[in-house]
């Protein structure tokens, strides 16, 4: 195969495309992505395999002059699993190709052959071979291999083959040039293994006896194996596993936060500014509110957790690299399994309780398609950082001056989540995901030191996703929700203009403090009218009557009206409707919230069943917009987005109903 | 101890080794820590079988159970003495059946 010349491909016969496309193959755990990202370094984006939630990272290698598709991970390509169906499909050129969207095989394959365990990678050397492609071989892990007094030479194997073998160590970058020139000297394999499945086993281990030479020193290999068994035993132990496995969570999430709390301020100082130069800058007018306000503002509030989701991918993928997540994945399975979900989902889970971003896009980690899946619906059920205002109000006037009783409150909010979250998983596998759960059968890698550059460009791709995802969706949406709060303007009340009036009128010597009141007060009296007035708070008003048997008014309606995009709205929303102020942590506020009353004049505004509903309603309820747009990209269609909201919507609307009808039945009405 | 295997069950891991090779079989679930094996048959359904064989635990695979347990830890020794371990669901593992030298 020549890159970079079309017209002389090999494969299709007939068909002329612009680039040639290499397909690169592999087990897990053989270094196949660390020598995709040598390849093609920061020329690559990340997409699905057509009609399936597979990833899809496709590349350009050889100075762009043909491209790389780096296929999922498969122990086999003969396999009843989706990931081995991927890779059949893309072989044999049956749908549409990641790359391009043609119906064409790829003009040639690249496996990655681990040289420490050969026997079993020949395998899929000896399937891939028979697909009749131009190949070439990467082995990597040669100086694991040497390490153990094992041999193996690439020059006999490409003599046995037929085709390019060349060594090379991606975390070091040597040979991986060689790797990327041979592959324009791919060529269909002489050697093919003859049989069935048990015909190219036998192929396997007959190749990799005459291709390697045994350690002479056996003492040396079983002193190390010795010596990982005592780890893994720590590691994977009940009890020794569950605390190393929570000093290490603890540890990765209390890095993400403190260590981002520092970018995330950079990011809201340069979109506060960024919205005080629109402010400036453009003339007065719907034009400049919609920019500073709803663009710059709205992708702002998105943006700011950009530093989070770097941080979680940077220290997840060093984490996966040494060979620990693995074990953490076989110690969580047995907790998870009951419910559905795989060991892998407890990353993705626990990520959540950060924020459902990035702990719905690392469930990519989680191998089988419907826990994968699963995992994506249920995330968002994990108490987020956001509903963590909303908490703090209920509970603190549910309890006041009772922080105990507040604290235990709010623990259960947390655990309300995680139990409505795994409950959901086990009734979305036993109906419309059902399937069979793939029982845990994973590699637990040799523990080794992370590679650097691969978390780093992991970290890269996952934070280019998600600013794709602000920037379209998350834009639009933050505009159209702005609008609604926003518009349309409507003259003062009668009663701010009435203050206003009056402090006009205090213009002598002493009476600034006076004046400045009296115009706070009139600024409140303005805030409160202009979204009670918005398109926001007519909505609000108008579909009342739904919240009514949760114990909610016209103006907590209006918050949950206006929190739809962002659960921490509803605290900012409530005391400005109700207080006028735009600080929820303005001095008084609180008292103002709790003193608040109904239309009645004597009902308060947060009765204990309303606060009591309120919570579980937080809890439960799909009130943030980016997770949905996430969710429909990570799962493959807005429909699962669509089912996600009805869900959980449904579910918080009927235990907030249950909540408040028990608390109104033992005397929390008033 | 040893339950009999149908035909069929057999038949889901193809390639077994002679029994003369083995002098006692158990569960894969019933070596101690370290003891080693060699895997005879199994009784997994099909696919089970399939995906294990890829991994290397295969008809006539040298074993060693590095943890005892649920899930256990299982060392598939290579043809060159190298091992790879497999972390496996006391369902799974207790049902591939392995031949031990007393």
């Amino acid at each position: 195969m020549t890159l970079g010349a079309p017209e002389q491909r090999l494969g299709q016969a007939g068909q002329v495309a612009a680039r040639p496309v290499v397909a690169l193959l592999g087990h897990p755990n053989t270094g196949k992505t660390t020598l995709f990202n040598r390849l093609t370094g920061l020329r690559h984006k990340t997409s699905n395999f057509p009609g399936t939630t597979q990833e899809a990272r496709i590349g350009s290698i050889g100075a762009g002059r043909a491209d790389l598709i780096d296929m999922p991970g498969v122990y086999g390509l003969e396999l009843d699993l989706p990931e081995s169906a991927v890779c059949r499909r893309v072989l044999a050129g049956d749908g549409p190709s990641p790359v391009d969207g043609a119906s064409r095989a790829p003009d040639a394959v690249c496996v990655v052959l681990d040289s420490t365990h050969l026997a079993r990678n020949l395998t899929l050397v000896g399937e891939a071979s028979r697909r009749r492609l131009p190949m070439v071989v990467a082995l990597t892990m040669g100086d694991v291999a040497r390490a153990s007094g094992i041999e193996v030479d690439p020059a006999r194997l490409e003599a046995e083959l037929g085709c390019p073998v060349v060594a090379c160590n991606a975390r070091t970058g040597e040979g991986v040039d060689r790797v990327a020139e041979s592959i324009a000297r791919a060529r269909i394999p002489v050697n093919t293994p003859p049989g069935d499945q048990a015909g190219v086993t036998r192929w396997a281990d007959q190749l990799a006896r005459r291709v390697a030479l045994a350690p002479a020193d056996s003492e040396k290999l079983l002193r190390a194996e010795r010596r990982t068994d005592r780890i893994d035993r720590v590691l994977t132990h009940p009890v020794l596993g569950a605390v190393v496995f929570v000093l290490v969570m603890t540890g990765l999430f209390g890095v993400v936060f403190s260590l981002a709390q520092w970018p995330m301020e950079a990011v809201d100082w340069l979109f506060a500014s960024l919205g005080g130069l629109a402010q400036r800058v453009l003339p007065e007018g719907p034009v400049r509110e919609l920019v500073s306000q709803g663009v710059v503002g709205g992708v702002g509030a998105t943006v700011i957790f950009l530093p989070q989701i770097c941080l979680l991918f940077f220290l997840i993928s060093l984490l996966e690299d040494t060979g620990y997540l693995a074990r953490a994945a076989l110690l969580m399975d047995r907790v998870l399994r009951p419910f559905g979900l795989a060991g892998h989902s407890f990353v993705p889970l626990l990520s959540s309780h950060a924020c459902a971003l990035p702990g719905i896009m690392s469930a990519r980690g989680v191998p089988d398609p419907k826990e994968r899946l699963a995992t994506i619906l249920v995330a968002p059920f994990m108490t987020c950082s956001a509903r963590i205002p909303v908490y703090v109000l209920a509970t603190t006037l549910l309890f006041k001056d009772r922080p105990w009783t507040a604290a235990l409150a709010f623990v259960g909010c947390y655990a309300l989540g995680i139990a409505a979250g795994v409950l959901s998983a086990l009734l979305v596998r036993r109906t419309i995901l059902r399937g069979k759960s793939r029982p845990m059968a994973i590699e637990l890698p040799t523990f080794k030191a992370p590679s650097l550059r691969t978390a780093l460009i992991t970290t890269l791709d996952r934070g280019l996703v998600f600013l794709r995802q602000a920037g379209t969706n998350i834009l639009a949406i933050c505009v159209i929700l702005w609008w609604l709060g926003a518009f349309p303007h409507t003259a003062p009340p009668p009663g701010a203009t009435a203050l206003r009036e009056q402090a006009s009128a205090l213009v002598a010597p002493g009476q600034e403090e006076a004046r400045a009141a009296l115009e706070t007060e009139a600024e409140h009296l303005e805030r409160a009218h202009a979204q009670a007035q918005s398109f926001a708070g007519i909505i609000g008003r108008a579909i009342q009557p739904v919240f009514e048997p949760l114990g909610f008014d016209w103006r907590l309606t209006i918050g949950v009206v206006t929190s739809f995009a962002a659960r921490e709205v509803f605290v900012s929303t409530m005391t400005v409707v109700v207080a006028g102020e735009e600080d929820p942590e303005a001095e008084g506020v609180l008292d103002q919230l709790a003193r608040a009353t109904r239309d009645d004049g004597k009902t308060p505004l947060f009765t204990p069943a309303a606060c009591w509903s309120l919570l579980v309603f937080y809890v439960l309820a799909m009130q943030c917009l980016p997770t949905l747009a996430v969710t429909a990209r990570e799962a493959g269609g807005a429909r699962w987005a669509f089912l996600q909201f009805a869900w959980m919507s449904a579910v918080a609307y009927l235990f907030a109903f249950i909540a408040y009808r028990v608390a109104l039945a033992i005397g929390g009405g008033a | 101890m040893n339950q009999p295997e149908t035909p069929a069950r057999r038949d889901a891991h193809e390639g077994c080794c002679p029994p003369e090779v083995a002098t006692r079989r158990v569960r894969l679930t019933q070596l101690r820590d370290g003891q080693t094996g060699k895997v005879l048959t199994s009784q997994l359904d099909p696919q089970d079988a399939q995906v294990l064989s890829a991994m290397g635990l295969r008809a006539d695979a040298e074993v060693r159970l590095c943890r005892t347990g649920q899930p256990c830890i299982v060392a598939v020794v290579g043809v060159h003495g190298l091992c790879c371990r497999i972390g496996l669901a006391g369902s799974l593992a207790e049902r591939v059946v392995v031949g031990v030298n007393d």
